[in-house]
């Protein structure tokens, strides 16, 4: 059951010191991008749940790959739909794109019960390592 | 799982197992998991050890006196742990030969009481031919001896005289008039030509028995060997590491036994350098070689004495594995000279024999 | 709070190892309110808590329950007997049996060495390995090649004429029979006469039969007594042979020894029909239920009144036999004093006389005196079973299999003396996947529909199921 109060801050890896979250479009965002990390049942693994995460894959599967139009508009939509796996997300759009370098960019924006969020992320092609950044938006 | 993992590997998902990036995957987390897993994973690893502490074959060096304990053993400073470890396990062995000699005397030998010899009144001595072998029946070391024999009938008067006691075959009377009670003893008569040990004037109990030390046994004797290698010192190491309560003991230093070179002017102990289980033996200039030393509380006899709680083992172990219907009259240790009775072909007045020695008698358990 | 070995030994489940957890975290104000499967702090604490139960569920039960016989398994157990009762679990052993290689005309010398030759039988596909050296005489027979199992285990035991044994080493011309005599062979004998016996006529059914010799002297002169399956004795007094000893066709003949007495006073002669090729019979690892009865066992073994739990652990520790034995019964003699039979079984049923042999020697040189113990094996009793199943039609030939195994398993398991439940076997046959129904009013042991109980407190018996199994297949 979703209770989106207070969360520890967490969207790569473990802080060395701990802090709270309690901005609710943030809470919503970070959970979004952990879901991005993270492959559809890698949580049955720990007992979780098994239908929490990307579809395929951590976002990984996307990086250094040539996508067609379809499969970025597939993509595109699995992120949406693991996006969508929260109770608390009423809607999300996600849009794709890559750089010279191969580098994968997300943007995504939507609205949770708590109100709108953004996020935007950036997979570098070499490390596949993601970075995020949450807006507070306008 | 197919492949071995611990509890930290599997949360990092090394070799399959969690696989969650922002939970394990990457540095901060990765070492988080290995920490906590880590500990997780050592106090499995005493779960285990908590459980086989019990064994013989696994538990830790100062288990083992509880597990002889559990088992009815008593484990001395005198055996390797290896012997100590094998004796626990094969406990069940030894408990089967409960009451008869040869474990008595096997059981003496692994408490530092070895070459002991049980001597029953009734005509037989019992020895072992060599040392017993941990784990291994010593039934076929048992040496049995037919005691000397009486050279005339035995039929001694008990001594002295008590209250309502009359010499053999008469009724008591009561003595003196108005005693409670009256106790007869009647003497048996022992033909010649029997083997026997005399205890006493006592002849119709024989169940009756006593433990001999013929030599020395390491129970009794404190000593170590200073191993001098080109040096002026060296450090001895009693064999009986529990001897001392205290460094308040005396030593003989031994003259010194040269393997190389020439002998130093004197070697004597440095009491600066004493300990309850070492001393250090000092000497005027380097040499090569060896030295006995021997260690013994003042007022006792250097090459025999024995702590109270190694002659409480060796009460401890006649108690236990002797028959319940016997008895102990006595620890008997040859210091010099010969024994009564031991050996058995000893006869007296032998050419040659002398008058003198002494036996030292401990207290029976 | 005092944890009881219940406690110990009760799995706990993750839902419960989550909800404690959060429950100490809660008692202690931690801030985290967002749970969602996702979030930060709930997937530490599911990480958390599926570890703790591996180590609640998984080891400390282990550990816990592995110093009592009554939950230790397998390696705790074999780690706690060795450790606290001093005994090693018997090991699996591998089944030895003798094989005749024939040349034929014109075939051969082929000389081997050890290891040499490999041979397969047909029906079960097992492998075995020859031990020594020999030589296939050229156009004729080497009888009595010892060959053993290529692994240890029980299921190493081909029947004996089995007319399906090929050399997978071949050598031109050499066919390969595994011959079982109408008794086995040798006669057992113990004690010190010279003499022998010679076996005859048609013995009908599984017996074995135990002679002993009650006042010595030549064939003729010498008195002796027969045992039938463990039944009482009977004297058949100065006599030299006998014929169709009990009704079963069994003629036994004294045959005199070359020099000194044939036959002595306390010597016995054990033999057993049908013969078998098989020396040594494969057996499994100890059992842990087995290995248990002897830690418990081992008890007896200090006391100098010897208990029948005593004689069972002998009988199941003898050093040369090992796991062959995994039945034992002890029962005091209907009419002797004093007298204790000692009946012992493998995994297949009876042992081979070498095998009881052995167990007699060691446990002869270990009783109380005034007593004696007997060892023997019993007699084997056919089990046919009968009746009508129903099984779907795609499943038929898997059904069949599985209906065999679980057969085997249920009648060869039942032990020395036990009783084979009609309702046991209905139970097991519809457990079987593909079954639909079976015809219970159909359904008969040895053609009766009840329960078949094997021997009393005088005969000791075994099953031996008749396979394939006489069951009718309807398929639906």
């Amino acid at each position: 059951m979703a209770n989106y109060g207070v969360d520890t801050s967490r969207i790569l890896d473990r802080a060395l010191v701990s802090t709270l979250v309690t901005n609710p479009s943030i809470l919503i965002a970070q959970w979004i991008a952990r879901a991005w990390q993270t492959a559809k049942g890698a949580l049955a693994t720990i007992g979780d749940d098994p239908n929490y995460g990307l579809a395929g894959g951590g976002l990984v599967q996307y990086v250094n790959r040539r996508l067609s139009p379809n499969e970025i508009a597939a993509m595109q939509a699995n992120l949406e739909a693991a996006a969508l796996y929260s109770p608390e997300v009423l809607s999300i759009n996600v849009s794709v794109s890559f750089t010279q370098s191969g580098s994968l960019t997300i943007n995504a924006s939507g609205q949770a019960t708590t109100g709108p969020f953004f996020l935007v992320g950036n997979v570098n092609s070499i490390t596949a390592e993601a970075v995020f950044n949450f807006l507070q938006g306008p | 799982m197919a492949v071995q993992q611990t509890i930290a590997q599997w949360l990092r998902g090394e070799g399959g197992g969690v696989n969650i990036p922002w939970f394990s995957g990457r540095e901060n987390g990765a070492a988080w998991v290995n920490g906590w897993g880590g500990y997780v994973d050592a106090q499995i690893s005493l779960l285990k050890e908590a459980a086989r502490a019990n064994w013989p074959d696994y538990g830790p060096t100062d288990a083992l006196p509880h597990q002889a304990g559990d088992a009815g053993l008593i484990v001395s400073q005198f055996e390797v742990e290896a012997n100590q470890r094998t004796r626990i396990k094969t406990a069940w062995g030894d408990h089967g030969r409960r009451g008869q000699p040869v474990e008595l005397l096997t059981q003496l030998y692994w408490a530092g009481w070895g070459g002991s010899v049980i001597v029953q009144q009734n005509g037989l001595g019992y020895s072992l031919s060599a040392a017993p072998t941990a784990g291994t029946d010593p039934t076929g070391l048992l040496v049995i001896t037919d005691l000397g024999e009486t050279i005339a009938d035995l039929n001694l008067f008990p001594a002295p005289q008590r209250e309502g006691i009359t010499t053999s075959g008469q009724t008591a009377a009561l003595s003196p008039a108005g005693a409670a009670s009256t106790r007869v003893i009647t003497s048996k008569t022992i033909p010649a030509g029997n083997s026997w040990w005399m205890f006493d004037s006592r002849t119709d109990l024989c169940n009756r028995f006593a433990v001999i030390f013929p030599s020395s046994t390491p129970a009794l004797l404190t000593y170590g060997i200073a191993t001098f290698a080109a040096a002026t010192f060296a450090t001895v190491t009693w064999n009986n590491s529990r001897r001392f309560q205290d460094e308040n003991y005396l030593t003989l230093v031994g003259a010194p036994v040269v393997t190389s070179g020439s002998p130093p002017g004197s070697i004597y102990e440095s009491s600066s350098g004493r300990t309850t289980t070492s001393t250090t033996i000092t000497a005027s200039s380097a040499w090569t070689g060896t030295a006995l030393v021997i260690a013994f509380p003042a007022g006792t006899n250097p090459f025999c004495n024995a702590s109270d709680s190694d002659l409480n083992v060796v009460r401890t172990i006649i108690r236990r594995w002797k028959p319940g219907t016997t008895k102990c009259v006595g620890i008997y240790a040859l210091v010099s000279g010969l024994m009564w009775g031991w050996p058995a072909d000893q006869t007296w007045g032998d050419a040659g024999l002398k008058w003198g020695g002494q036996v030292i008698t401990f207290s029976t358990p | 709070m005092t944890t009881t070995l219940q406690q110990l030994l009760t799995a706990l489940t993750q839902t419960q190892a989550y909800n404690d957890l959060l429950g100490f975290l809660s008692a202690e104000g931690f801030p985290v309110t967002a749970w969602p499967a996702g979030s930060v702090e709930r997937t530490e604490m599911m990480a958390i808590s599926s570890v703790l139960v591996d180590v609640v569920t998984n080891y400390i039960p282990a550990i816990a329950g592995g110093n009592f016989l009554d939950y230790a398994a397998t390696d705790w157990l074999r780690l706690l007997a060795a450790q606290k009762f001093n005994l090693e679990y018997n090991k699996a052993t591998a089944t030895v049996g003798l094989v005749t290689l024939t040349a034929a005309t014109g075939s051969g010398p082929y000389p081997f060495n050890a290891g040499d030759l490999i041979i397969t039988f047909g029906a079960s596909g097992n492998r075995y390995t020859n031990m020594f050296s020999g030589t296939v005489p050229l156009s004729g027979d080497l009888p009595g090649v010892l060959f053993r199992a290529a692994f240890a285990g029980s299921q190493y035991n081909d029947p004996a004429n089995s007319g399906d044994i090929t050399l997978v080493t071949p050598l031109p011309g050499v066919s390969l029979t595994n011959p079982a005599g109408d008794y086995s062979d040798p006669v057992e004998h113990v004690g010190a006469g010279t003499g022998d016996l010679t076996l005859g006529g048609t013995p009908i059914g599984s017996h074995q039969v135990l002679i002993n010799i009650d006042s010595s002297g030549a064939s003729g002169v010498a008195s002796w007594s027969y045992q039938l399956d463990g039944a009482p004795f009977v004297s058949v007094g100065a006599v030299s042979s006998v014929t169709n000893l009990g009704g079963d066709g069994i003629n036994i003949t004294l045959v005199n020894g070359g020099s000194g007495t044939s036959f002595v006073e306390g010597d016995t002669y054990l033999f057993s029909t049908p013969g078998t090729w098989i020396q040594d019979q494969g057996s499994d690892d100890e059992s842990n239920d087995s290995l248990k009865g002897r830690c418990r066992g081992r008890w007896s073994s200090l006391s100098d009144i010897a208990t029948e739990e005593y004689y069972d652990v002998l009988a199941r520790s003898t050093p040369s036999v090992g796991s062959q034995v995994t039945q034992v019964i002890v029962l005091p003699d209907a009419e002797i004093n004093n007298r204790l039979n000692i009946i012992v079984a493998g995994p297949e049923g009876a042992l081979p006389g070498g095998t009881v042999d052995d167990i007699q020697a060691y446990v002869s040189s270990r009783p109380r005196i005034t007593d004696n113990p007997v060892v023997q094996s019993p007699a084997e009793v056919d089990i046919a079973l009968a009746g009508t199943v129903y099984v779907s039609f795609s499943q038929l030939a898997t059904a069949q299999a599985a209906a065999q195994t679980a057969m085997l398993d249920y009648v060869n398991g039942v032990g020395i003396n036990g009783t084979i439940l009609l309702s046991r076997i209905i139970e097991l046959l519809m457990e079987i996947t593909g079954m639909i129904k079976i015809n219970v009013a159909t359904v008969t042991i040895n053609s009766v529909a009840a329960d078949f109980v094997l021997g009393d407190s005088s005969t000791f018996e075994a099953a031996s199921l008749t396979i394939p199994l006489g069951l009718t297949w309807v398929t639906v």
